[in-house]
């Protein structure tokens, strides 16, 4: 533009980053939990019995229950216990997909591998909820929330790649941190974070963005598929090799072979505890397919699969893990994205990550905030409208949105188990809760907002290991002697937040007291030492 | 008002209207440019048709990237408009000679 390269690189990256900046924080924030959406899930339905059943157990339970619920279905899904991404027995089914080419509807349940009846526990979203809320929002359908992720990450990406350029000592500033500076500290924070966790922030946008590709690009499959679902899966199929999934339904009933046969095939072929997931394709009818993956090991997120006939249970192909280049670049971005393969230090690993750019984004919307202040807070009028905004939508949404989170676990806690809708008021309180967090800096000095909201979200979060061992008898002096490490390492999670919320609320308080006390009117000052 | 402040503030009306320009190039013209990209390269490559989508599909974001800092980092704005006319008008040849040999 006007001046050099790296200005308009910062010019860039300053408002792509602004404009999608709040978007991403809840991307990050809610994805970075569902790095332990099955502990959440164990946590969240406290009454479950721990699942011991054997995998036939298991396969039996669930394919009961699905001819039990009837109806003609695309596909079903069974999900044993096998791994950790499992808490319990889950199954899934999808309907055929809808006269407009788009993905038929889909529902999933919890399983009691020993009635095979589902679960029977509290209803909730459970940690699946605030894991799929990082990519399909709330209250929306996927067709809106797809594009609205899409194009906030593809801001992301800008914004990063124009930050990196901007960024002229890439090096030096891994070692520059200069705390208790104002704005020249967020600027280290936002800077040394960032070139941290790089390769971590690009990997998650781009494999992210690549996850939405059949939206925002679906012209490139339709180009030579066709539209709609169906064609995009056939054109997975092809590239996976699945000829024998390349078919369609004969219209002629036939009933679903013994799912139990063709899971001990599969065991016979592979060993024990390797049977990852089964998907039947239209189970009920003569053309049925049941595909069995492998467990996943690597960050490669496809495995080792079986093919066979739904009806005779005969083995029809094998697909390797590993097949055509660029199948393998995509199934391995998907991979490192999910960290589906990811043990238990690597997973916390992940998770700090994700604190970190979580981090990032909040720094860097509050570096715009910092250093707008001086010139605004002089003007005549006041600060511009736009810049109250800013400042506003930053308390609500970083400090906000960790009261939400934890008032979705309260809820969790304290709604009535036998209250039939709990499940959807759980995410209605956060959601309501959240907005209170957006409304409370308009009636209070930003300061102060913050302040309030960090210690709010403190109280919170050190509340939920008490109400939980009152309300379930399974607190910490319970899960940690019992080695219950799901309960126990929530709990402790949970405290490590309240710690680290209450020290930022209580350092803030500190910054905000003596300038109070020794120069009473100078907001500059005080506005700007209160974020510092 | 000095004529020194008017001529400020006009050019900060153009500069206004030059950054919205070059939001709207950036992101409609990059679309175009990428998308178009990609389907072209799935013409050109020697793979299997799969493996075609899926390179394209894995470069599509690459080249909008590519595509939306390249608009925002040209000094000049005719040039943006010439790279664009001439990188659409490219694209829309090659896109007809690949359909004339593939037929």
């Amino acid at each position: 533009m006007k001046n050099g390269f790296r200005q308009s690189m910062a010019w860039l990256h300053t408002w792509t980053g602004l404009v999608v900046g709040w978007v991403l924080f809840f991307v990050f924030v809610t994805g970075n939990l569902g790095r332990f959406d099955s502990e959440i899930d164990l946590w969240m339905q406290p009454e479950a019995p721990v699942q011991i059943a054997s995998l036939e157990q298991q396969i039996v339970a669930a394919q009961t229950r699905l001819q039990q619920r009837g109806g003609e279905w695309e596909r079903w899904g069974i999900y044993p216990t096998t791994n950790r991404d499992s808490a319990f027995l889950r199954i899934t089914w999808e309907a055929p997909a809808q006269p407009n080419g788009a993905r038929g509807k889909r529902g999933e349940e919890f399983i009691d591998p020993t009635t095979a009846a589902p679960l029977d526990a509290r209803a909730t979203g459970g940690g699946q909820l605030l894991y799929k809320m990082h990519y399909a929002l709330h209250y929306m359908p996927r067709s809106v929330s797809d594009w609205l992720i899409g194009i906030c990450s593809m801001f992301m990406l800008v914004a990063i790649i124009s930050g990196v350029i901007t960024h002229k000592k890439i090096f030096a500033d891994f070692f520059t941190f200069r705390p208790n500076k104002g704005q020249r500290s967020w600027l280290d924070l936002h800077a040394v974070l960032a070139v941290l966790t790089l390769p971590f922030f690009l990997m998650i946008t781009y494999s992210g963005l690549v996850f939405l590709v059949y939206t925002l690009f679906s012209g490139v499959v339709s180009n030579h598929y066709g539209p709609g679902y169906k064609n995009r899966q056939d054109f997975n199929n092809e590239l996976a090799g699945r000829q024998e999934l390349l078919i369609e339904r004969t219209g002629s009933a036939a009933p679903l072979t013994d799912l139990t046969r063709v899971v001990q095939q599969a065991e016979y072929q592979w060993g024990t505890n390797q049977v990852r997931s089964l998907e039947i394709l239209y189970p009920g009818d003569s053309n049925a397919r049941v595909r069995i993956a492998r467990q996943i090991e690597s960050p490669l997120r496809s495995t080792d699969e079986l093919i066979f006939d739904g009806t005779t249970g005969e083995l029809l192909s094998e697909i390797p893990a590993e097949g055509v280049a660029s199948r393998n670049f995509y199934e391995t971005l998907l991979g490192l994205h999910e960290s589906l393969f990811a043990g238990w230090w690597l997973r916390w690993l992940y998770f700090l990550s994700g604190l970190a750019g979580a981090t990032i984004i909040a720094s860097g919307l509050i570096l715009w905030v910092v250093k707008r202040r001086p010139k605004q807070t002089k003007q005549k009028n006041g600060p511009d409208f736009g810049f109250k905004l800013v400042e506003g939508l930053n308390v609500g949404t970083i400090a906000g949105l960790q009261i939400a989170i934890a008032a979705f676990f309260l809820a969790n806690r304290l709604l009535p188990v036998d209250f039939a809708a709990r499940a959807s008021w759980e995410a209605h309180i956060l959601f309501a809760i959240w907005l209170l967090a957006f409304l409370h800096p308009i009636i209070r000095p930003i300061p102060r907002a913050w302040v309030e909201q960090w210690t709010v979200a403190a109280l919170a979060f050190a509340a939920l290991p008490i109400v939980n061992a009152v309300t379930t008898g399974r607190g910490l002096n319970q899960s940690i002697p019992a080695a219950d490490w799901a309960f126990a390492g929530f709990d402790l999670t949970c405290l490590a937040a309240a710690a680290l919320f209450g020290t930022i609320a209580y350092r803030l308080q500190q910054r905000f007291k003596p300038v109070a006390a020794k120069r009473p009117a100078p907001v500059t000052t005080l506005a700007q030492e209160a974020s510092a | 008002m000095s004529s020194k402040a008017k001529n400020s503030e006009r050019e900060l009306t153009i500069y206004r209207w030059e950054v919205l320009g070059r939001v709207l190039i950036a992101v409609f013209g990059g679309y175009i440019f990428s998308i178009g990209t990609a389907l072209l390269l799935t013409h050109i490559l020697p793979f299997e048709r799969s493996s075609l989508v899926m390179t394209a599909n894995l470069l599509t974001f690459a080249l909008y990237t590519t595509a939306i800092i390249w608009v925002f980092s040209v000094k000049r704005f005719r040039t943006l408009w010439l790279g664009l006319a001439g990188s659409l008008a490219v694209l829309a040849l090659a896109r007809f000679v690949f359909s004339q040999v593939n037929l």
